[in-house]
């Protein structure tokens, strides 16, 4: 549980470091630099979809483990 | 610290591939034209600077990283999130230089790839690198740095060979004045690549010498610097400032030229190994140095935990930081420099040392009295 919260913080942290430079770098407002986020290209879209819930399991499977020891 | 240690010589090596990384892959300094090879020169000066302010923050807080000590100076109230802070630059720094990579890849080789599949390989390697550790990726470039060298080498005897290299390219030097150079160096030529050795003060603590990590510091950023503005001035010499300054991959350009007899050419592979090397250093650097912090933080046994979730986020965050290359070395070159490099590399770092000082001294006295 805590590393899914630390792997949330971190996810959330970086990605308002990325949104508040596209912001700046594009002169957008950030409902458009969010919009921007989601309209990419389907494949890295599924990729990235896919990564997440890769990692959501691995970090549930990492939690089980422990619990078990 | 935990068991790992690495030796004054990997920290001297990995400076080096760290400090190249993605500096030889782009033209840096070349807004100061055919004197793009001083501003680089002057900005090492700076940069030696900086990493003696590094340094001197490990000599005070001996056997502690940078987010170790960064609550001891602020306090946990606002230590914590500024901790936060540098984990979370870290990772926004190592998924700029694999956007870096992967658009190389993309522009030079591979033009019909996806992205992210490209991206996805490359934080793959990073990955498994990161997992075993600092001393493993410290030993894997003892073994890569020699052949970049080698590499650099061969280049330029190839392009000599080649009759590419006029140096009256490279003139005239000072033809506009200092005041170009100066305004070139400061603040984009000493943040980056210079700057970025912030990040050292996350591996110091693993030095299994810490009163060497000052003088192999500061030869490596010198050994650095003077390779890259090398490098700078062979590309100034080979394509002329104009050019350079157009190419997106001015290393690459340079490569390209290499013709000796109609029979040796097309050896792109020199420059994409050389940056290679560099990019894998720095993106490994910059992943781990952000996993030891968020697990030291956050109390985990170890940092191995944190690679997978971590690395999903270097690899995301790196496709999503720009949707195109200009767009993404605008927001590196000159939104992110004032409004991220400069704050944590040299504003914040500046601030802790003083407010340690003052603390030292404050404490000294109150004991004396």
């Amino acid at each position: 549980m805590k590393l899914f919260g630390v792997f949330l913080l971190l996810f959330v942290a970086t990605f308002a470091i990325s949104i508040s430079m596209d912001m700046l770098a594009l002169g957008i407002p950030l409902q458009e630099a969010l919009a921007n986020l989601w309209e990419s290209v389907g494949l890295e879209k599924s990729m990235v979809i896919i990564g997440f819930l890769l990692t959501t399991v691995y970090i549930l499977i990492l939690g089980l483990r422990h619990k078990e020891k | 610290m935990g068991k790992e240690q690495i030796c004054s010589r990997q920290l001297f090596m990995l400076i080096i591939s760290f400090e190249l990384g993605t500096a030889i892959v782009f033209g840096l300094g070349m807004d100061a034209k055919q004197d793009a090879w001083i501003v680089i020169l002057l900005a090492t000066v700076v940069g030696l600077l900086m990493y003696v302010m590094y340094t001197e923050l490990f000599r005070l807080f001996p056997g502690q990283t940078l987010t170790q000590y960064i609550p001891q100076i602020f306090g946990k109230v606002l230590g914590l999130p500024l901790s936060l802070l540098y984990i979370t630059f870290f990772i926004y720094l190592a998924a700029r230089d694999l956007r870096d990579f992967a658009e190389l890849i993309i522009g030079a080789f591979l033009r019909d790839t996806p992205l992210a599949v490209i991206s996805f390989i490359i934080i793959l390697v990073v990955c498994y690198a990161v997992f075993h550790g600092i001393e493993v990726i410290g030993r894997a470039n003892e073994v890569l740095l020699p052949i970049v060298l080698i590499m650099l080498v061969l280049m330029t005897i190839l392009l000599l060979a080649s009759n590419q290299i006029h140096m009256t390219n490279l003139q005239p030097v000072l033809g506009e004045g200092i005041k170009p150079i100066i305004k070139a160096t400061f603040p984009l030529a000493v943040a980056f690549p210079f700057g970025e050795a912030v990040v050292f003060g996350m591996f110091l603590p693993y030095l299994n010498q810490p009163s060497k990590a000052r003088a192999t510091g500061l030869a490596a950023l010198l050994v650095s610097g003077f390779m890259i503005s090398y490098t700078t001035a062979v590309n100034i010499a080979v394509l002329n400032a104009d050019i350079t300054f157009m190419a997106n991959f001015p290393l690459l350009a340079t490569v390209r030229l290499i013709n000796v007899g109609q029979f040796i050419q097309r050896l792109e592979i020199i420059a994409m190994f050389l940056m290679f090397v560099g990019g894998f250093i720095k993106i490994a650097l910059f992943f781990l140095g952000a996993v030891i912090g968020a697990s030291s933080m956050f109390r985990f046994p170890n940092h191995r935990t944190l690679v997978v979730p971590v690395g999903l986020i270097i690899f995301t965050s790196s496709i999503y930081i720009a949707r195109s290359l200009p767009e993404h070395l605008e927001e590196g070159l000159k939104i992110a420099v004032p409004i991220l490099l400069i704050p944590l590399e040299l504003i914040l770092p500046f601030a802790m040392l003083l407010i340690a000082y003052v603390r030292k001294w404050y404490l000294s006295k109150t004991n004396n009295s």
